[in-house]
């Protein structure tokens, strides 16, 4: 009870709710046949694909989001492998932001299965923090049949990794102090944010635990690191952000990208410009619908053997027509690539955004087809919102 | 495992509650009695919406049933076979 109370001393409540193995808990509750059994939602193991997770039963054998299909499939022969209904998660999804705002105005969806409510002064409606974790887990219960964890503190950060603390269906109250006491002792990569490299840049200067960088002096993480120093000595001291956005009130996105792992690897240049006239097409329609033009372009290009390149280009003019960042990405991609080394992952990103009626620097003389372009954009635009995404397609993406 | 149809149906549905719930549905000659709708959700196609529902029988076995508002017509989508 203790724990609980505490939460009206803070400045904020912030509570991060984190669905429990969602995709896989939603495909269970549609299909009944599935209960107790390991079940993986990613694609075929026949081909190369990823697990995008798993249930409980599957974890049990090693089974990790990410992994390749291929291995999930040799650790648990017996697991039953899904495509997923995308269109269900994101459905439920939807559904599960009505039920969070029923209990509090300021809601933020991380993704799909994750959000950080503010609930500052909304558990008083509800006797304590526990009373409202209470009734918002029962209405996902009862509406949705799944279950989430929750965590509860007084900054984003903190609260993220507090529901991650009692997995499946739990709740962790936990402040800094809290924070030392569990967290100090344990691995720095325990830390959200701390990937595989940063573990080992941090054991190379004798940081191992928690408290080995919390003692770090933050001068010199930032040698280190530069800004992400900063950010690591912020993060050992439980300290985060404490401003929830809602849905509506999101700051501007700094880039927009898509980016994709081929069935095979290309080496037919043809079909790599394919991808990229596709992929272009997606980041131009992003970028019009969010009423947005980037500056800058890049690709990004893995070779069959793991090579990563990004490269990049600052254009004179902002754009959001997939003419103009097909042709730019098209020229960033190195010419080895395709002729001498096969490709394995695509992306472009758009970023350097600019606010569509923003003051742009306007071109002298008007570009006759760069109008032409424009209206092409919104023609399309208008016939995807009325016939769905495949009702048109640019000829050169048939290659794909 | 699962399998992936696209075969048209026939469904009896209930409207109640400003929502559709497939009671039963005649599908290569034989009539499946819904015991459970497990799951319901809705894609856009466009303007369109395709309304989706997991459903089982009394013998457990599941199916997933689609109307398309587009065409007015309803399908099985993906069955459940051991």
């Amino acid at each position: 009870m203790g724990g609980i109370d505490r939460t009206r001393a803070w400045p904020k409540v912030i509570m991060h709710v984190d669905m429990d193995a969602f995709f896989a808990a939603i495909e269970m509750r549609n299909m009944p046949v599935l209960k107790n059994r390991p079940v993986i939602v990613g694609g075929d193991p026949r081909f190369r694909s990823v697990v995008s997770t798993c249930n409980y039963e599957a974890r049990r054998y090693g089974i990790r989001s990410g992994m390749p299909a291929a291995e999930a499939k040799r650790l648990c022969p017996q697991a039953v492998f899904i495509s997923g209904t995308l269109g269900n998660y994101v459905y439920t999804s939807a559904q599960l932001i009505k039920i969070f705002e029923n209990y509090t105005p300021i809601v933020q969806p991380l993704s799909v299965d994750e959000a950080v409510l503010d609930i500052t002064g909304c558990h008083g409606l509800f006797g304590t923090v526990e009373s409202l974790v209470a009734a918002m887990k029962g209405e996902i219960k009862e509406k949705l049949k799944l279950t989430c964890s929750v965590g509860i503190s007084p900054n984003k950060y903190l609260a993220k990794l507090a529901s991650g603390e009692n997995k499946p269906d739990g709740m962790t109250v936990m402040d800094e102090a809290d924070f030392q006491k569990r967290f100090y002792c344990r691995p720095v990569e325990s830390l959200w944010g701390v990937g595989e490299a940063t573990k080992k840049a941090l054991n190379k200067i004798g940081i191992f635990n928690v408290e080995d960088l919390a003692r770090f002096e933050e001068k010199k993480l930032r040698g280190h690191f530069g800004e992400w120093g900063t950010f690591l000595a912020k993060i050992s001291g439980g300290k985060g952000g404490m401003e929830v956005h809602h849905l509506d009130d999101l700051p501007d996105e700094k880039s927009m990208s898509h980016e994709t792992t081929l069935n095979e690897d290309l080496s037919d240049i043809d079909r790599i410009y394919a991808v990229v006239l596709w992929l272009s097409d997606k980041v131009a329609k992003r970028l019009r619908k969010g009423g947005f033009k980037a500056k800058t372009i890049t690709v990004r290009v893995r070779s069959a053997n793991f090579e990563t390149i990004t490269r990049d280009i600052t254009l004179a003019v902002a754009t959001d027509q997939v003419k103009v960042i097909y042709n730019t990405a098209r020229k960033l991609i190195p010419r080895q690539y395709g002729s001498r080394i096969k490709v394995r992952l695509l992306g472009v990103r758009a970023s350097h955004l600019v606010r569509e009626n923003s003051s742009e620097q306007m071109e002298l003389i008007p570009d006759v087809s760069g109008i032409k372009r424009e209206l092409t954009g919104l023609v399309m635009d208008s016939l995807r919102e009325k016939y769905g995404d495949s009702v048109i397609k640019w000829a050169g993406t048939k290659l794909f | 495992m699962y399998q992936d149809l696209d075969e048209k149906i026939e469904v009896v549905a209930l409207f109640e509650n400003h929502k559709m719930k497939p009671m039963r549905f005649r599908w290569n000659g034989r009539v499946y009695k819904v015991s459970e709708v497990t799951g319901d959700w809705k894609t856009d196609v466009g303007a369109f919406k395709v309304h989706h529902y997991a459903v089982v029988d009394a013998a457990s076995n599941f199916y997933q049933l689609t109307f398309d508002e587009r065409q007015t017509c309803w399908s099985i989508s993906k069955i459940w076979v051991e």
